[in-house]
């Protein structure tokens, strides 16, 4: 049984008395322990799709379903399982790193010692050894996204889902950060979601691509070959193709 | 990157002394030509509060007034506070709640004044219903402000993790009113310190504002400056407090850039 199954999900917003369909009709599987990548234009209802995978927007139609349950219907059955990492780092302006990367743990209601020592771990894991006391704004971009990813870590969830978790850095901080943090994600075996506009993000991350049109319609359901990532000319290919169908809006071949 | 201490600016301190004495100077300097009823010396002045302390006045009315102070704005925070998370948490009550507020608002001291005379009895019953009346609209549009102001993308994130309503409410919710909360607390000090004197004026017979009635009705300017003094210190100590308070509470908050 796949560990995350969306079927046939719509979701339409109204706007005073407009309505928009921000997905219509999108249904793909997702396997326990898989790495995914979901590209697509900006606006196009990836981070919506995202929002109700992660159980705060309720489908219009149709359902998502995580080990046979619903996100959103069934919330606090998901307490410790699920975690964002978002675009930008939503930490507490008013905790420390530390304090920061604990949330999810006090929401668990672990020991205080437990949190404590889990969320150092995670910080020291994510190279903030001895930025334990420091407030947020006194961090660099990078360094705040870390803590968030520690955050994200630390309650070991079954399912880690990131919004364009580096879309906000600088190029070569984002590199780093994406390598430190694919590094991670594989060591733990998560299964990820990882939603991007960058084709090469999308590329670089996941194990397997889905490529969205507008309203979310899947265009495409690609699995990387073993080695593409490392092969320019077979990489530029399927960049390419998936540039096609995105700017076309049609199914690739 | 350790966190410093917020700077202090010493050349603050020093200003104001200077600012201080030349407005005590000048005042010394119009008393040596105006009679005494109009600009008493300050060692008139001095002497009042000298006298003031001796008799326990100084100590007893002041701790008085500031009792009043604290219970009336106590109640106008549990008040406001409570009106202002209905229309911030229940959808639609802010627009039936908000007219009514300011509404309330509108009603100068004074006219509070004159009806909680009419309408209640015991002095102390009175000072506590003006006090709330006129802090309470304060305290619930901060609130209200408070939670509108709780941001969305920490409240998802916190969501994200499934917490208890208390979880988010302790976590969330409080830390981000706090500082409205406190800014409220300055505001609502400001104008309670000026209303409760009235108060004390018209009806009371303890307390700074009938102490300076008293001094008033026997032509002694300089108790009367004595005691005004007594009150705007004792207005700024309490500002202070809460000052200090923001400080510790929100050291969270990069520094300000003076």
């Amino acid at each position: 049984m796949p560990k995350i199954e969306c079927r046939n999900l719509t979701k339409v917003f109204q706007i005073g008395r407009r309505t928009f369909e921000a997905i219509e009709d999108l249904s793909f599987d997702i396997n326990s322990g898989e790495l995914v990548s979901v590209v697509g234009k900006t606006g196009c209802g990836k981070s919506t799709t995202l929002s109700i995978i992660l159980g705060l927007e309720k489908p219009t139609r149709g359902r998502v379903t995580i080990d046979g349950s619903e996100p959103y219907n069934d919330f606090d059955s998901f307490r410790g399982k699920l975690s964002a990492v978002f675009q930008t780092d939503r930490l507490l302006p008013w905790r420390t790193a530390l304090e920061n990367a604990r949330v999810g743990l006090e929401i668990l209601q672990l020991g205080k010692k437990e949190q404590l020592d889990r969320a150092r771990y995670w910080l020291d894991k994510l190279g903030l050894a001895g930025f334990d006391n420091a407030y947020p704004h006194e961090l660099s971009g990078g360094m705040r996204q870390r803590v968030g990813i520690a955050r994200a870590f630390s309650v070991d969830p079954e399912i880690l889902l990131c919004d364009e978790a580096f879309g906000h850095l600088d190029e070569v901080t984002a590199i780093k950060l994406r390598a430190d943090f694919l590094e991670l994600v594989r060591e733990t075996k998560k299964t990820s979601v990882f939603i991007t506009h960058d084709i090469d993000e999308a590329v670089d991350l996941g194990e397997r691509v889905l490529v969205l049109g507008n309203s979310a319609r899947l265009l495409a359901d690609v699995q990387l070959p073993a080695g593409i990532k490392n092969d320019p000319a077979k990489r530029g290919e399927l960049k390419g193709r998936i540039i096609k169908a995105i700017e076309r809006d049609e199914p690739a071949e | 990157m350790a966190v410093e201490p917020l700077p202090r600016e010493r050349s603050l301190n020093f200003e104001m002394a200077i600012s201080l004495g030349l407005l005590l100077s000048s005042w010394q300097i119009a008393s040596l030509w105006l009679p005494e009823y109009v600009a008493p010396g300050l060692q008139l002045i001095a002497a009042d509060i000298i006298k003031m302390a001796q008799e326990g006045t100084l100590l007893w009315d002041t701790l008085l007034t500031l009792l009043r102070i604290c219970q009336g704005l106590s109640g106008g925070f549990i008040i406001g506070g409570f009106i202002g998370v209905v229309m911030g948490t229940i959808r639609k009550t802010e627009n039936y709640l908000i007219p009514i507020v300011n509404f309330l608002m509108g009603i100068p001291a004074l006219s509070w004044t004159l009806i909680v005379i009419l309408w209640f009895r015991g002095t102390e019953t009175r000072i506590f219903a003006l006090m709330v009346a006129v802090s309470f609209p304060v305290f619930a549009h901060s609130i209200l402000d408070a939670i509108k102001g709780i941001s969305k993308e920490l409240m998802e994130m916190t969501l994200a993790f499934r917490p208890t309503r208390g979880q988010v409410f302790r976590m969330l919710i409080v830390p981000s009113i706090v500082p409205h909360v406190l800014t409220a607390w300055k505001v609502a000090i400001g104008f309670a310190v000026r209303v409760v004197i009235v108060a004390e004026l018209v009806g009371a017979s303890t307390g700074v504002g009938f102490r300076m009635l008293q001094q008033q009705s026997l032509l002694n300017m300089s108790g009367v400056l004595a005691w005004t003094i007594v009150l705007v210190v004792t207005g700024l100590a309490m500002q202070f407090l809460i000052s200090a308070m923001e400080a510790r509470l929100l050291r969270w908050r990069p520094s300000p850039r003076p």
